[in-house]
């Protein structure tokens, strides 16, 4: 498939992989980031541009995941494009003490806040590194557009994020 | 002033006040980030005026990366004491996007496109109509300028570069006729690129590839390839050095590089030898005007002796009407005829009798190529030189 010329069955790609595995070793978050923008890249027309956004976009959203999954559990991954818009679905457990923090970004995303969140973050005179936060995710939302469905099902303890983000955007 | 680790580098350079960042600026540690953050408050803290952050040749960064540049931003609002430009390519839509954003934190912070109009022909050179003037070109001057390669040491089983590879029909002619084990075709035209991977797949080219990047800051390891292409393009840019820059970068000790040039001076023709003489005259003027450097081929030589480069090696690539296809070469000057009495002409807004002159004289130089005991040359200047240890 090259250009983008013959449209992709949604996904194009689905990886299963364990939140330990990018708990233990986290260079493993780039090297999945990279090789799905690159494996990806033929799908779109402006292969360097789609490659360096695919990546950009998973990396937030799988930091984000496994910041949150529970660190046996299994998060499932998956990439792919339509004609107007590219997918990126993740989904795992949620552990325990991450699930209020889950809560307020479903909070914020519900009330379309996390632009608005975003500009506030930029602009507050707060100083100070904040690795847990979710401010990759609101830069996805803010800088590509992105809409974003989060789901949690607390019956099952499950959480899953999906983005999408228009091909206009690359 | 440098901090660095295996992922990425910041360097300080004081000549233009710039901290040019490149890798891949994913952090996971505070530590990691605190280092990056006291590094740009260091530079900061020592300059006046402009400061530029150069984000050119970093290909990504995460959100704790981002963190760190805007509060830097955050940083320098405060202290009121700089301005701050932040340069981005547009290769990278990251940067396009994200440092935009930041470019909102203060007034006083310019975001700034390096590759968005950096040389005056720029919209024109990378459309998709000027690609059948590069295959034109190309199909006359490989079957000359191959073994003109060959001469200037290009072998089988080298890693080349071809930078500004245009459409990539001559990146695809050395992957599969002079056997590299590689060949990586850089260029700034998401058209041109395009064309070059329709190409490749087509013809089940395996050691080639095609990027797009800016020539200026190339998304290319240091030392590391035998052998730099750049054919036909130094003449386009109006910062030629910053381009010969990055070539000398990418090339390994020892190995080569290797560029050419037009003169629009060794245009000639006969009959009618003055009529096509003053069309090129204009046309290398009107080229001026545009910024490119249509007379570039004499000063190829000096530009590598500049660059310390060793056993210097030069050639004139000589297409006649006897050397070559007559059709070929008069489909090559209908090429320059369209772009330089249409687009070149609109672009510069020329009145109609300068145009219509501009036509009779193309008109003229095809009648000679066409007319069987017409007569004309189109000379491009070929010149290379190896990159000595240091």
């Amino acid at each position: 498939m090259v250009n983008g010329k013959e449209s992709a069955e949604l996904p194009a790609l689905i990886l299963k992989l364990k939140a330990r595995d990018f708990i233990d070793d986290s260079s493993r978050f780039n090297m999945l980031a990279n090789y799905v923008g690159e494996y990806s890249k033929s799908l779109f027309e402006k292969q360097d541009r789609a490659e360096n956004l695919v990546s950009t976009v998973l990396y937030e959203l799988i930091s984000y995941a496994v910041g949150i999954a529970e660190e046996q559990s299994v998060v499932n991954i998956s990439f792919g494009r339509n004609e107007d818009d590219m997918s990126f679905v993740i989904a795992s457990e949620v552990k325990k003490s991450s699930v209020p923090k889950l809560q307020e970004l479903k909070r914020s995303l519900q009330n379309n806040k996390a632009e608005s969140l975003y500009i506030k973050l930029l602009q507050s005179k707060e100083y100070g590194f904040s690795l847990e936060g979710d401010f990759g995710l609101y830069m996805v939302v803010n800088d590509y557009n992105a809409n974003i469905d989060l789901n949690y099902d607390s019956a099952a303890n499950k959480f899953e994020i999906r983005v999408s983000v228009s091909i206009k955007e690359i | 002033m440098m901090i660095s680790n295996n992922t990425y580098n910041l360097k300080f350079d004081p000549v233009d006040q710039e901290i040019c960042f490149s890798g891949n600026l994913r952090v996971n540690k505070v530590a990691e980030l605190e280092k990056i953050y006291d590094f740009m408050e260091k530079v900061h803290d020592s300059m006046e005026g402009v400061m530029r952050l150069n984000f050119r040749r970093m290909k990504y960064v995460d959100a704790n990366g981002l963190q760190a540049i805007m509060l830097f931003l955050k940083y320098a609002k405060a202290k009121d004491k700089l301005d701050i430009k932040l340069i981005v390519s547009n290769v990278l839509t990251w940067a396009e996007k994200t440092l935009y954003s930041f470019s909102k934190i203060s007034d006083r912070i310019e975001f700034v496109i390096h590759d968005q109009n950096f040389y005056g022909s720029q919209s024109i050179i990378e459309d998709q109509d000027f690609i059948p003037l590069l295959r034109n070109q190309t199909k006359l001057l490989w079957p000359l300028e191959r073994e003109v390669l060959i001469k200037h040491g290009l072998a089988k089983g080298m890693r080349v570069a071809d930078i500004c590879s245009g459409c990539g029909d001559t990146s695809l002619l050395v992957a599969r006729e002079l056997n590299p084990s590689m060949i990586v075709g850089v260029d700034h035209s998401t058209a041109g690129v395009g064309f070059a991977m329709e190409r490749q797949n087509e013809f089940k080219v395996r050691n080639a590839e095609f990027r797009l990047g800016d020539a200026s800051s190339l998304m290319l390891e240091d030392n590391s390839f035998d052998f730099v292409i750049c054919r036909l393009s130094i003449q386009i840019f109006s910062k030629p050095m910053d381009i010969m820059r990055e070539l000398y970068r990418i090339t390994k000790t020892g190995g080569r590089i290797y560029v050419t040039g037009e003169d629009y001076d060794m245009i000639v023709g006969s009959p009618h030898q003055e009529e096509i003489r003053n069309v090129y005259n204009m046309a290398g003027g009107y080229g001026t005007d545009m910024g490119m450097d249509l007379y570039n081929g004499r000063k190829l030589y000096s530009m590598l002796r500049d660059m310390k480069l060793s056993d210097i090696r030069t050639d004139h690539i000589v297409v006649d009407t006897v050397n070559s296809d007559r059709d070929a070469f008069a489909e090559m000057v209908e090429s320059w005829k369209h772009f330089s009495a249409e687009t070149i002409s609109s672009e510069l807004n020329l009145d109609q009798s300068t145009k219509t002159k501009l036509l009779a004289g193309y008109d003229t130089h095809l009648k000679a190529i066409k007319y069987p005991h017409g007569y004309s040359t189109w000379t491009v200047v070929a010149a290379s030189g190896e990159k000595k240890s240091a």
